[in-house]
C-alpha cells in the first residue's frame, strides 16, 4: 500500500515502479524457461560455493581447535577474509577466475570464516565437568565426541550455517552482477539496470529475497529433520 | 585395589590443601572421609582417582578408570536416565529400578528432581565396573528411607570393591559400613 502510494506520488516508473508493474514483470518472467534456468544456474553455483565453504570451515575449525599453531596461522587470515568487502573480493578474484565460477569462489569465501569460527569455538565449548567425568569412567573417544563435544558445537555451527546461507546468496549474486556471467540472476539484474527496466530490476530483487528466505527455511527444516532422526 | 597416599602434598595455587599426607586404604575397604568444609575431602577423592596429581609425594594404586559420583551430578543433558547409565556399561534398568527410578528410565536429566538426578548419577557409578568406587556426598537430596535403600544398594553392588566416600553424616558412614577417616587430624596446613 505504502509502495503503491509512493509510486503514485512520484509518478515515474523509472524512479519507483508500482507493485502492479513489478508483479506484471514477474508474471511475464516466470513463464519463460530462461527465468528458471537462470535461477538454477545461479543457485547451483552459489550452493556449491556454500557447501565448499561449509565443509572447508568445519575441517579448518577442527584443525585449529586441535593445534594451536594452526589456529595462530589461520585466525588472522579468517579475520581478514571476514573484514574484506564483497566488491573488493569480486574485483580481485576477477583477475584469476572466469566469470561463471566467480560466484562459487565468492560464496565460499563468505561462508568459510563464519563456519570456521563457529566450529573452532564450538569444539572448545564442551563442558569440562562432563569431559572429566568421561575421563574418570574411561568413556571412549567416539562416545565423548558424540555425546559431549558435538552437541554444543552443533548448535553454533547450525546457527552459523543459517547466517552464512543468506550471506553466500547475496554475495554470490553481487559477484554475478559485477562479473556478468551469462544466463544468471546477476546478469539479468545487470541488464535491467543498464536498460533501465526498473520493474524487471525490482522483480529480480524480489526473486533474490524470496529465494534466500526459501533456502533458509529449507535449511532449518533439514536441520530439524536431522535432530528428529537422532 | 589398595590405595596408598605417601607423603602427599597438594595446593591450589598458594593455598595448601595437604602437606605430607599419608594414608593406606586396603583392597576392598570402604573408607569415609569426614571433616569441615574446605578441608580437602573432595581433593582427596580426586587424588585417589588419578584425576589430579600431587605436587609432592605419590598416590599409588589409582586404577585406569574410576566409578565416580561427583559432587555435581554431571549427567549428559541430551541422554535419558537409562542412556546416561548405559553409557558406562552394566544393567542400567535394573540398577535404576533398585534406586526407585524404574518409572523415570526415559526421562532427561533436566526433567528430573535434584534427588532423582542424584540417584541417576549414583546408578551410573554402580553400573560401571571399576575396582574403585568414589562417592562424593552421594546422598544429597535423599530422604532417610532413600538413604537406607541407596546405602544397601551400594553395599551389595560394591562388595569386593574399594569404596571411598565423603559424607557429613555419621549415620550415612555407618550405613555404608565404612572406616571413618577424619581429615582434620591427618592434614597439616
Amino acid at each position: 500500500m505504502v509502495w503503491e502510494l509512493g509510486s503514485l506520488a512520484i509518478g515515474h516508473e523509472l524512479l519507483l515502479p508500482s507493485p502492479v508493474s513489478v508483479a506484471r514483470s514477474l508474471a511475464r518472467m516466470v513463464v519463460t524457461g530462461e527465468f528458471w534456468s537462470s535461477i538454477a544456474r545461479s543457485m547451483s553455483r552459489i550452493l556449491l560455493g556454500y557447501a565448499m565453504g561449509a565443509v572447508g570451515g568445519i575441517a579448518l575449525g577442527v584443525l585449529t581447535s586441535r593445534w594451536r599453531a594452526a589456529a595462530a596461522f589461520f585466525a588472522p587470515a579468517m579475520s581478514a577474509v571476514k573484514a574484506t568487502p564483497v566488491a573488493s573480493f569480486v574485483i580481485l578474484l576477477l583477475a584469476w577466475i572466469r566469470g561463471a565460477n566467480l560466484s562459487i569462489a565468492v560464496s565460499t569465501l563468505m561462508v568459510l570464516p563464519l563456519v570456521w569460527q563457529a566450529t573452532h569455538t564450538g569444539l572448545g565449548a564442551a563442558d569440562p565437568q562432563l569431559l572429566e567425568m568421561a575421563r574418570a569412567f574411561g568413556i571412549g573417544r567416539i562416545k565423548v565426541l558424540r555425546y559431549i563435544v558435538l552437541p554444543p558445537m552443533k548448535q553454533q555451527v547450525l546457527a552459523a550455517l543459517r547466517t552464512a546461507l543468506g550471506f553466500a546468496w547475496k554475495a554470490g549474486v553481487a559477484g554475478e552482477v559485477i562479473a556478468v556471467p551469462s544466463g544468471t540472476i546477476g546478469m539479468h539484474l545487470y541488464n535491467a539496470k543498464v536498460y533501465l527496466e526498473m520493474p524487471d530490476m525490482f522483480a529480480w530483487t524480489a526473486v533474490i529475497v524470496l529465494t534466500s528466505v526459501l533456502l533458509e527455511k529449507l535449511l532449518v527444516f533439514l536441520s530439524r529433520g536431522g535432530e528428529r532422526k537422532k | 585395589m589398595s590405595i596408598v597416599f605417601n607423603n602427599v602434598s597438594f595446593a591450589y595455587g598458594r593455598k595448601k590443601i595437604f602437606e605430607n599426607f599419608s594414608l593406606d586404604i586396603a583392597d576392598g575397604e570402604t573408607v569415609v572421609f569426614t571433616g569441615p568444609s574446605g578441608c580437602g575431602k573432595t581433593t582427596l577423592l580426586r587424588l585417589a582417582s588419578g584425576l589430579i596429581r600431587p605436587q609432592h609425594g605419590e598416590v599409588r594404586g589409582c586404577p585406569p578408570t574410576v566409578s565416580f559420583v561427583f559432587q555435581e551430578n554431571r549427567l549428559i543433558p541430551t541422554l535419558t536416565a537409562r542412556e546416561n547409565v548405559a553409557l558406562v556399561g552394566g544393567d542400567a534398568e535394573k540398577i535404576l529400578d533398585e534406586l526407585a527410578l524404574g518409572s523415570e528410565l526415559d526421562t532427561l536429566p533436566g526433567e528430573l528432581s535434584g534427588g532423582m538426578a542424584r540417584r541417576v548419577a549414583l546408578a551410573r557409578a554402580l553400573a560401571h565396573d571399576s575396582p574403585l568406587l568414589v562417592l562424593d556426598e552421594p546422598f544429597t537430596g535423599f530422604d532417610a528411607a532413600l538413604v537406607e535403600r541407596a546405602a544397601e544398594c551400594i553395599r551389595r553392588r560394591a562388595a569386593g570393591r574399594t569404596v571411598l566416600a565423603v559424607t557429613h553424616s555419621p549415620r550415612e558412614a555407618e550405613l555404608l559400613g565404612a572406616r571413618e577417616v577424619k581429615i582434620e587430624k591427618l592434614e597439616r596446613k
